[in-house]
């Protein structure tokens, strides 16, 4: 008999891309570590993430920041997706992305001067690669899951003894920092031609911490600084599944149909509250917690591809936090706060125009996305009243001169809460700035 | 090499770029968002902590000193105060010799012994003279940290003697056939181990009188030498027959009744357990109400020590002294006041007792009337805290 003997081997290429995966590992963790420790980088965003877990944040690739926020059933070869696990299954080369993303928000509020803040953060490391090109895919990314990150300044005078008249200056200053991360891990299959399963573990973990730094104009007394941190972890797990048929309509066609769903799960972990600075550090208590739930969810998404350079997706979100019953006390959540928990939709939609081949002209292969969208928080600090978030997406994915890297320059406007009800109303613009990273990792040659 | 120095170049742009735009953002905080937390949150609030519990303690007063360290008098006397009782004061003083004394000194028989007495100190009926006898101490006694109820052996009268209210510096020679008795122990290199000094007890009179260690000596002259021996010790001995003091009146008396026991709930106020930025104690001076005859001299007690109570019952620590502001209230306030109590809002420290006393070294029958715990100004702490948002 005459045997083929194939192998795979990595090329002179994949060298490259060797170096390349280990930063991208490298960079995978000291993400990871950071945002498990004193989190992001500023500690400026919304009021609402003053309350539960912190303010939820989605990023499952950089198309989709551009697209809604969705096109989750939308796949492509410049673009992993890493939303739907069984996606993962239709990748042919090794990607990595990395994600930045600057934000500038201005609250307002009745009676109070807007408040403008700023923020900018590691949002996002990823990276995939095909066990199987087209049949087996491996995906690992870290990304944020909430994010805590507010800024309150008060200033104001205090009766410093009871009925003595005499008032003091102080200045408050109320922050949060840090949130929970998600460092995931997933693995697509198709077992048949259209048709591909997936799912991923997730690992949650992070830090929620509130501080309270309190300073006086005299020296009678003594500035404060509270802090409450609660570090929290826990595993999740997602299932996805998913269902592509070209020649839909038409000759150059397709249609892409999605659904994920994400396990209930809770976390476990310890609160403690400390005062004071640096080495002069008290801790005033230190216990456990657990039973901090997450919630079942589920999506469903669908996308058409019209053709090479059109395609249109719509994606809708559910995750159930009515039903999440968190144990013991724990300031952050309804049970302890004025804060409500209620179920979390998310729908949005969008369109991507352009993309090309290499051998045609740049204009031609840049993509431009834009979308929509709409989100209802899972939790609000007025009982009755929801916390929407509206907001209109667009990018542009600039082909670089490395076939298959690409840079995504991503733009979100749109606005959270409202000023009704004694609530606030951000107005925020959002800046993506994200590497995409890919070529063919391995490839089969033949011996002998 | 090429494409890896692009990639670099494209990975350190990144970078780069995110570096820029991070502390290159603008921002303008206010209090937009003020009104979603915690109401109680971020304000600074001054709240009162009554004590839970305000007593007199049982022990006897520390009434020994050595001058320097401890009492810096005897008090010596009986008063019968028509509003707080009969107290009876034996003062017990000894003295050490100041330099080494000459041979001939030591080879003379004694020509006079004169004893000088620094009294600063007037409790009682300032009208009439005071009648003190004095007598020996015939044996060895300790003074530091030694209480009122202590006893003394006391030997032989010396002699009587008359004080006038307003004596301030009084000298007496002492008898002859004392100095004979005594002539060699008073000069001898034995002087500290032989000789124990004097206890004034009252004969009549109706007062308390002080002799201070400061200017209080015993002078001892041969022909053509002298030698003068400073006061080295000091007790009182005090008993006293006490009268309830007016109601809604808490009684400090120093010598016999100085000493009270504070106790705080620092568990009743919420607000308490987050951020302590000051922390003062309060006690408010009661208008005097006591009964007071014409002439009788009863002063008031013009400052006190806050001490933490350890769990080594005898062991205090200092925490503040506080005098008497114009309108009578002593407030004790000190960084060490508030790191105790976060002490014991952490768990780190039991409870919250604390002592408030005059001072030892005081050494006086001054008296204070504090509003008491039912009052509309009881003992309470104030505590300027902040609730986290």
């Amino acid at each position: 008999m005459n045997h083929k003997r194939v192998m795979t081997i990595p090329s002179g290429t994949d060298y490259r891309a060797g170096r390349i995966l280990l930063l991208g590992i490298i960079l995978f963790f000291a993400t990871a570590h950071s945002n498990s420790g004193y989190a992001q980088s500023s500690t400026q965003g919304t009021i609402y993430s003053r309350f539960g877990l912190g303010e939820r944040v989605d990023f499952s690739s950089s198309r989709s920041q551009a697209i809604g926020g969705g096109a989750w059933a939308f796949r492509s070869a410049d673009a992993t997706n890493y939303a739907n696990p069984a996606v993962l299954s239709d990748i042919v080369i090794f990607r990595f992305t990395a994600a930045v993303e600057l934000q500038s928000l201005t609250s307002e509020a009745t009676g109070f001067e807007d408040s403008k803040l700023s923020a900018g953060y590691l949002k996002a490391l990823q990276l995939s690669f095909p066990l199987v090109a087209g049949k087996v895919g491996i995906g690992l990314t870290s990304t944020p899951y909430t994010r805590i990150a507010y800024h309150v300044e008060q200033s104001g005078s205090f009766e410093t003894e009871p009925g003595d008249g005499n008032f003091l200056p102080f200045g408050s200053t109320s922050n949060g920092n840090g949130g929970l991360h998600r460092i995931s891990s997933a693995i697509g299959y198709a077992p048949v031609k259209n048709l591909s399963i997936g799912v991923r573990a997730d690992i949650i973990f992070g830090i929620l911490e509130d501080v309270q730094d309190t300073s006086f104009g005299s020296p009678f007394f003594d500035d404060g600084l509270l802090t409450e941190s609660t570090r929290l972890a826990g595993v999740s797990g997602t299932f996805g599944i998913w269902y592509r048929k070209t020649r839909f309509l038409s000759q150059g066609d397709g249609i892409y149909l999605g659904a994920t769903l994400t396990l209930p799960s809770s976390l476990t972990g310890e609160r403690i509250v400390t005062t004071g600075r640096g080495e002069l550090i008290d801790t005033l208590s230190s216990v456990n917690v657990s039973g901090i739930g997450i919630p079942l969810s589920g999506s469903l998404s669908i996308a058409y591809q019209k053709s090479s350079r059109i395609t249109l997706v719509l994606d809708a979100l559910y995750e159930g936090w009515s039903k999440v019953n968190n144990e013991g006390s724990f300031r952050r959540f309804p049970e302890n706060s004025i804060a409500d928990y209620r179920d979390r939709y998310r729908i949005s939609g969008g369109v991507q125009y352009g993309g090309g081949s290499p051998n045609e002209s740049y204009s031609r292969r840049v993509l431009l996305r834009f979308g929509v969208y709409f989100d209802r928080s899972y939790i609000s600090p007025a009982v009755g009243t929801d916390i929407n978030s509206r907001g209109l997406t667009a990018g542009i994915s600039l082909p670089t001169v490395f076939s298959g890297t690409t840079v995504d320059m991503n733009f979100d406007i749109g606005q959270t809460g409202t000023t009704e009800n004694g609530l606030v109303r951000d107005r925020y613009f959002k800046f993506g700035f994200n590497l995409n990273f890919g070529e063919r990792w391995f490839r089969r040659v033949k011996l002998g | 090499m090429r494409v890896g120095s692009h990639l670099s170049r494209l990975f350190g742009g990144l970078f780069f770029l995110g570096l820029f735009f991070f502390p290159g953002c603008d921002s303008t905080p206010t209090d937009v968002g003020a009104d979603l937390l915690d109401p109680k949150g971020g304000e600074p609030v001054t709240i009162t902590i009554p004590t839970s519990s305000f007593k007199n303690q049982n022990d006897p007063d520390i009434t020994g000193g050595s001058g320097e360290v401890g009492a810096s008098r005897a008090l010596a006397g009986v008063v019968n105060d028509p509003a707080l009782g009969l107290i009876v004061a034996k003062g017990n003083i000894d003295f050490a010799p100041t330099v080494s004394r000459s041979d001939k000194f030591a080879s003379t028989s004694l020509s006079l012994a004169e004893l000088t007495l620094d009294l600063d100190y007037f409790y009682g009926d300032t009208l009439t003279t005071v009648t003190l006898l004095m007598s020996d101490i015939v044996d060895n006694w300790t003074a530091l940290g030694v209480s009122a109820d202590t006893s003394v052996q006391v030997g032989d009268p010396v002699m009587e003697l008359q004080i006038e209210p307003r004596s301030q510096i009084l000298r007496f020679d002492l008898p002859e056939e004392w100095i004979l008795r005594n002539d060699v122990v008073l000069r001898s290199e034995n002087f500290l181990a032989d000789f124990h000094g004097f206890q004034f007890t009252a004969l009549s009179g109706n007062a308390v009188i002080g002799i201070h260690h400061r200017a209080s000596t015993l002078k001892l002259a041969v022909p053509g030498d002298t030698a003068i021996f400073a006061m080295s010790k000091v007790l009182s001995l005090l008993e006293k027959t006490r009268l309830d003091p007016p109601e809604g009146k808490h009684l400090i008396q120093d010598g016999t009744d100085s000493r009270v026991e504070v106790n705080f709930d620092l568990g009743i106020d919420p607000l308490v357990g987050n951020l302590i930025h000051r922390s003062i104690f309060r006690i408010t001076a009661g208008t005097p109400t006591l009964e007071t005859p014409f002439g009788f001299s009863r002063p008031e007690i013009t400052r006190l020590n806050l001490a933490f109570v350890t769990e080594d019952p005898k062991l205090r620590v200092l925490v503040a002294t506080a005098r008497a502001s114009e309108d009578g209230l002593f407030s004790f306030e000190d960084g060490l006041f508030t790191d105790i109590l976060k002490r014991v809002l952490l768990g780190s420290l039991n409870d919250a007792v604390f002592e408030i006393s005059v001072p030892i070294s005081d050494a006086t029958l001054d008296i204070l009337l504090i509003q008491d715990t039912l009052s509309a100004s009881p003992p309470r702490a104030l505590l300027t805290v902040t609730n986290i948002n």
